[in-house]
């Protein structure tokens, strides 16, 4: 008990080099908090206020600028060559290729390497070690530059520039996650399965009824990780994908945009705002599930 | 009345077993064939073809991509540039990292305002690429030279268009966005270091630092190594944001080997692509022997092996 | 846990089915411009319209013009009257060259449509009859044509496949209010001052050398607009503003200097190579001595066509844009110390700067800027009221001589490079009566009635000649007024010829204007910035050897 009490006054004892690391940490946590406090500052500045004023809080003799937002609902556009013409995808329809390069992409890899994993850790054949030997080898060599070959191979294949090409793209068991799941499975006794099979269960009950629920929580986890990935990834959609731009690609077009209504900061940063807002309150809810599934293994050869 | 279901055979079961297993695998083996192995080895043969425009077929053209860049590298500095500025961003993260180290101790050793040092070290990670470069571009355009100007009264260019700072303004932006993600993977890492290692040293009376110098930092020497390896493929792929900052125009100055390379590919057409190829295997032939045996170093190295 | 399991799940269930439903729905693309019900009782025409710069209200009302004038002609049986289905899109011609002929569409107004490459497509009609009919009018579209413009559209075979859409220069506007107020014009006697002391006196001939022309007053020479600038620093006023995010938005000064400077003839150089040229004769620097260039008059030929990266007039421009861009009291700062200054930014911060108290004389910028910069006008009317209203802008004259005095004899006519490649034409796959309403349609915009609609609506020109009626011209903005009269004491060029070279190279030769490029930068103002490269350097950076030439063009050189 005196022990626990040393123990804990010890770790209270403040030391020389605490204080400058919470210095330096306060000056960054302040400068992240100065740059999106700025931000939401200036969605907010109507246009004759940002002119003269581009640092302070907006001017209340202006009011608070709403409309700004209202434009970029209405007028957030990009435009795509389909079907031999131009086509105006809007907010809604950029939001629509969001969640389907996000929503049904996350999903896909993360079911895809935990169902390799699965077998791969709860079965015996041979090639087990292949798949095995696959994935670290894929991750131990790095390869540059392949994109420009598989952008003739998607389009060889006839799905480049389509969602579908995009799932399949993404339909792999390679990286990080396939170990983490593998890890998981190994570390769970085979003592359910047999129960199952006991039981008369097939492969395909076990798995959904017995073995996914005991990975749900990696599973989930890593859904939300790829989820905010792909959400906030605008070079892949922009490099494969070109005629179904997400919001991400939608903000870099708009980033360079320099004609219409949204064409001024204040609106363009209240897209920004706009992205923003759906991943902080994902943040919000799930801030301790995403913060402690940040690590990083070390690759041992 | 209980139904019970015949136990499948040994043989029986295995075949089943079998065809699960096969139903599971087939797909993704079959992708990885195609866009693993396939990519792969069509980006070689590429580097060794050229495009006819004419026909929209490829044919083997011998070297003659290997000269093209053998001619860029040696016709003018922008190649060499974008190489110097991968390595010398690769150094300054390498630096970086030990000295995150140190943060990432104090938030696994939860000391004051460590949970809000947490929280908003993970923001840049989750926060959109492209949404925060913008809201830099703008701040540091049009913020910040009005901010220096009410304040000092001298009138100063945006930081990423003024040739003396925007490789500067860059790099800051990498460290502000970066900083964060590599603190928590450290501080994550430092917390799974088992509780009694620590509390030995402090009955011991060993100073913090002393404490992360010979306790934390070797335990976590895995996770740094792996940045380290990591890392030197970033040399060839790391863009630096210059494509959410500039597009397709960034000044050559700032240029990196990872911008020049998917700045060719967003803007290519067919018949740039056994080049852009050629580029990618040239890169990966360096990569991997260095890679190599950097990890061959680290392993040895490893204070926990 | 289970709650955020449910969360999650419930979220991306919802993703899912919304995801799927719109993805096969098809919501959330729209072609622009709004459905328009088609009139079984008429005959269908389909127009298409690029929905940039001059906007489509032109369209609208043309529409309204023509449709009232043929309701009682019947095209097709048991049908009276015509309707004209328009649509506004961004699509550019560049994207459409290959979808144009299989589209709806029976008429293409676009930007930036490469007449050589459309017509050698097959895409566009061959509407040599038309052009040559006389209209309602009693005038035929080719008596509208000035002689640059005829030959450039018939040089590939003599056929007519285009007409010019809108007309677009490149070059400087100058705050004329500012100008007047300030007295920034030099005077025709210098003895007391270079500049005149009021508004009433006699201003110098300006670039042209002649007396009473729009030009009177401006700086002839270089070395006049330096002083120029000079003396607006003293007066506190700001010379340049420009679109600093837009690196090309800079060069356009460049444009205007070099092709006036080099003249009719010379400019044309750029896109003839000495192929039907009057006057293949220009000066190119051969060297530096001193860090003067050392001029040689020299014949282009298509075999040398590598020499015109290397003009003295080229050379001088790059020189007048280095010592503008290196003087900080030449330029608004935010031209060249912000990345995002965009062309709204640029625009709205002329017109504000007059009514700021921080004047600026002149935006680099296209003739089609006012149009863009509307609702910067508006929203400078709502912050300064009347003072903002009915301003007066100009279309500045470029000096053509680098130093001396300017006269008659040796003064230079503005060259207008009438730069955007803007066109009208029919579907070469339209046929029946389509077609014959296309035709009719096409006559009808080039009629003096169309042609005043259009400049009534857009303040802009068809690239045409033609009479402004008094109502048209009462519509017309004090800035339409001043570019229209300096317009027509201009030469008009078109970035065209009846080169094989050209017409073969038409995409690279003028591909973002590739002889500005120097061997490290695509924008001199990138290379400019904070003093990186000297002009010199740079000039000698553009040069491309005889023997690169020869590789990349050597099969359609002396193919005329």
């Amino acid at each position: 008990m005196k022990k626990n009490q040393t123990i804990r006054k010890l770790k209270k004892t403040s030391s020389p080099m605490y204080g400058i690391i919470c210095t330096v940490l306060l000056v960054y946590s302040l400068m992240m908090a100065l740059l999106l406090a700025w931000g939401i500052s200036t969605s907010l500045k109507h246009l004759l206020d940002f002119r003269t004023n581009k640092v302070g809080l907006p001017n209340m003799e202006f009011g608070l600028a709403w409309e700004n937002f209202e434009i970029v609902f209405e007028k957030f556009e990009t435009i795509v060559m389909s079907g031999g013409r131009q086509q105006y995808v809007n907010f809604w329809g950029m939001l629509n290729n969001t969640l389907l390069y996000a929503g049904v992409g996350a999903l896909i890899s993360s079911i895809v390497p935990c169902l390799v994993a699965y077998v791969c850790a709860k079965t015996d054949f041979k090639f087990n070690g292949v798949i095995y030997g696959i994935v670290i080898v894929s991750m131990v060599l790095p390869i540059v530059g392949s994109a420009p070959s598989e952008m003739k191979m998607l389009k060889d294949l006839g799905i480049y520039n389509t969602m579908y090409g995009n799932w399949i793209q993404k339909f792999h068991f390679l990286g990080m996650y396939f170990l983490v799941y593998y890890a998981a499975f190994k570390s769970f006794p085979n003592t359910y399965l047999d129960a199952a099979y006991i039981d008369g269960a097939g492969e395909w009950r076990t798995l959904l009824h017995v073995t996914l629920p005991l990975v749900r929580n990696t599973f989930l986890t890593i859904l939300l990780i790829r989820f905010i990935d792909y959400w906030n990834d605008y070079q892949t959609p922009l490099l494969y994908i070109p005629s179904h731009p997400t919001l991400a690609v939608g903000l870099f077009n708009l980033g360079n945009s320099t004609v219409g209504e949204l064409s001024w900061v204040p609106r363009k940063v209240a897209a920004c705002i706009i992205l923003l807002l759906p991943i902080m309150t994902l943040f919000i809810t799930f801030r301790d599930k995403l913060m402690g599934s940040l690590t990083m293994g070390g690759i041992k050869g | 009345m209980r139904i019970v279901k015949k136990i499948p055979t040994k043989k029986r079961a295995r075949r089943q077993k079998l065809g699960f297993y096969l139903s599971i695998v087939t797909l993704p083996i079959l992708q990885y064939c195609i866009f693993y192995i396939g990519v792969n080895i069509n980006s070689i043969l590429m580097a060794f073809q050229s495009y006819d425009a004419m026909t929209g077929e490829f044919y083997f053209d011998g070297l003659v991509n290997f000269k093209r860049i053998a001619y860029e590298f040696g016709k003018n500095d922008q190649l060499w540039n974008a190489l110097l500025n991968s390595v010398k961003y690769y150094g300054i993260s390498i630096l970086l990292m030990i000295a995150t180290t140190f943060f990432a101790f104090y938030v696994a050793k939860k000391r004051r305002f460590s949970g809000m040092f947490r929280v908003v070290a993970f923001i840049p990670h989750i926060v959109s690429n492209i949404t925060m470069a913008l809201l830099f571009k703008y701040f540091t355009e049009d913020a910040y030279p009005a901010l220096v100007e009410s304040l000092t009264g001298k009138e100063v260019w945006g930081l990423l268009v003024d040739p003396d700072t925007v490789y500067g303004a860059i790099i800051f932006f990498c460290i502000l966005c970066g900083f964060g993600t590599q603190m928590m993977m450290f501080s994550n890492a430092m917390s799974a270091i088992d509780n009694s290692i620590s509390e030995a040293a402090l009955l011991d009376g060993v100073t913090p630092f002393k404490e992360f110098l010979y306790i934390d930092l070797p335990m976590i020497f895995p996770t740094i190594s792996t940045f380290v390896i990591v890392g030197i493929a970033g040399i060839f792929t790391n863009q630096m944001s210059l494509f959410s900052f500039f597009g397709v125009s960034a000044d050559p100055s700032v240029w990196t080997l990872g911008y020049y390379l998917y700045k060719g590919i967003k803007g290519a057409a067919m018949s740039e692509y056994p080049y852009l190829a050629a580029l990618g295997v040239l890169f990966t032939l360096v990569v991997v022997p260095i890679t190599f045996l950097v990890r061959h170093f680290l392993n040895k190295a490893d204070p926990t092996a | 846990m289970k709650i955020a399991k449910r969360i999650i799940g419930l979220t991306l269930s919802v993703c899912f089915i919304l995801s799927m439903c719109t993805f096969l729905t098809g919501c959330g693309t729209s072609s622009g411009g709004g459905a328009i019900e088609v009139d079984n009782d008429k005959t269908q025409m389909y127009v298409f319209s690029y929905n940039g710069g001059v906007g489509n209200e032109w369209l609208d009302e043309t529409i309204k013009a023509f449709e009232a004038k043929y309701a009682n002609t019947s095209f097709e049986e048991g049908k009276m009257g015509v309707q004209i289905i328009p649509d506004k899109q961004k699509m550019t011609a560049v994207s459409m060259l290959d979808s144009f002929p299989n589209s709806t569409y029976d008429i293409i107004f676009n930007e930036n449509l490469r007449y050589n490459d459309w017509a050698a497509k097959g895409n566009l009609l061959d509407i040599s009859d038309l052009v040559k009919e006389v209209g309602d009018d009693g005038k035929t579209i080719e008596s509208k044509l000035s002689d640059n413009k005829a030959a450039a559209l018939t040089a590939r075979d003599g056929k007519y496949y285009a007409l010019p859409h809108y007309e677009a220069f490149r070059g400087v506007v100058y705050d004329i209010d500012l100008f007047e107020e300030n007295n920034l014009y030099f005077a025709a006697d210098r003895t007391y001052s270079d500049f005149i002391l009021s508004s009433t006196e006699q201003r110098s001939a300006g670039p042209d050398g002649v007396v009473g022309t729009t030009d009177d007053g401006l700086p002839a020479t270089y070395e006049e607009f330096f002083k120029l600038c000079d003396y607006m620093v003293q007066k506190g006023i700001t010379p340049f503003v420009w679109s600093g995010e837009q690196n090309a938005y800079s060069e356009f000064l460049l444009y205007a200097l070099s092709e006036t400077m080099a003249g009719e003839e010379g400019a044309k150089l750029n896109y003839n190579y000495g192929v039907g040229s009057l006057d293949a004769t220009t000066n190119i620097v051969t060297h530096f001595t001193n860090g003067q260039p050392v001029v040689e008059a020299m014949t282009i030929t298509e075999e040398n066509g590598y020499l015109l990266r290397q003009t003295e007039a080229k050379y001088r421009a790059l020189e007048f844009l280095f010592t503008i861009f290196n003087k900080s009291d030449y330029y608004y700062k935010d031209s060249m110390g912000k990345l995002t200054m965009s062309n709204k930014e640029a625009q709205q911060t002329y017109v504000f700067s007059k009514l700021e108290n921080k004047p600026i004389a002149m935006l680099i910028e296209g003739t089609w800027w006012a149009k863009e910069a509307a609702d910067s006008v508006e929203l400078s009317i709502s912050a300064f009221g009347d003072a903002a209203k009915n301003r007066n802008f100009g279309w500045m004259a470029m000096p053509g001589v680098y130093s001396g005095t300017v006269d008659s004899s040796n003064g230079k006519t503005q060259v207008l490079n009438d730069c955007m490649n803007c066109y009208c034409g029919i579907n070469a796959k339209s046929t029946g009566a389509r077609l014959e309403v296309a035709k009719l349609f096409v006559k009808f915009c080039y009629s003096d009635e169309g042609l005043n609609i259009f400049t009534k609506s857009t303040g802009m020109l068809r690239g045409v000649n033609y009479e402004l009626t008094e109502d048209t011209k009462a519509n017309l903005s004090s800035f339409y007024r001043n570019l229209i009269e300096l317009r027509n004491e201009s030469v008009i060029i078109t970035p065209m010829s009846s080169s094989v070279l050209f017409i073969n190279n038409e995409t690279t030769l003028t591909a973002y204007e590739s002889y500005w490029n120097s061997d490290q930068y695509l924008f001199p103002v990138v290379a400019f910035r904070g003093g990186q490269k000297s002009a010199v350097d740079y000039f000698k950076g553009m040069a491309m050897t005889q023997q690169d030439w020869e590789a990349t063009y050597g099969r359609y050189i002396n193919q005329n």
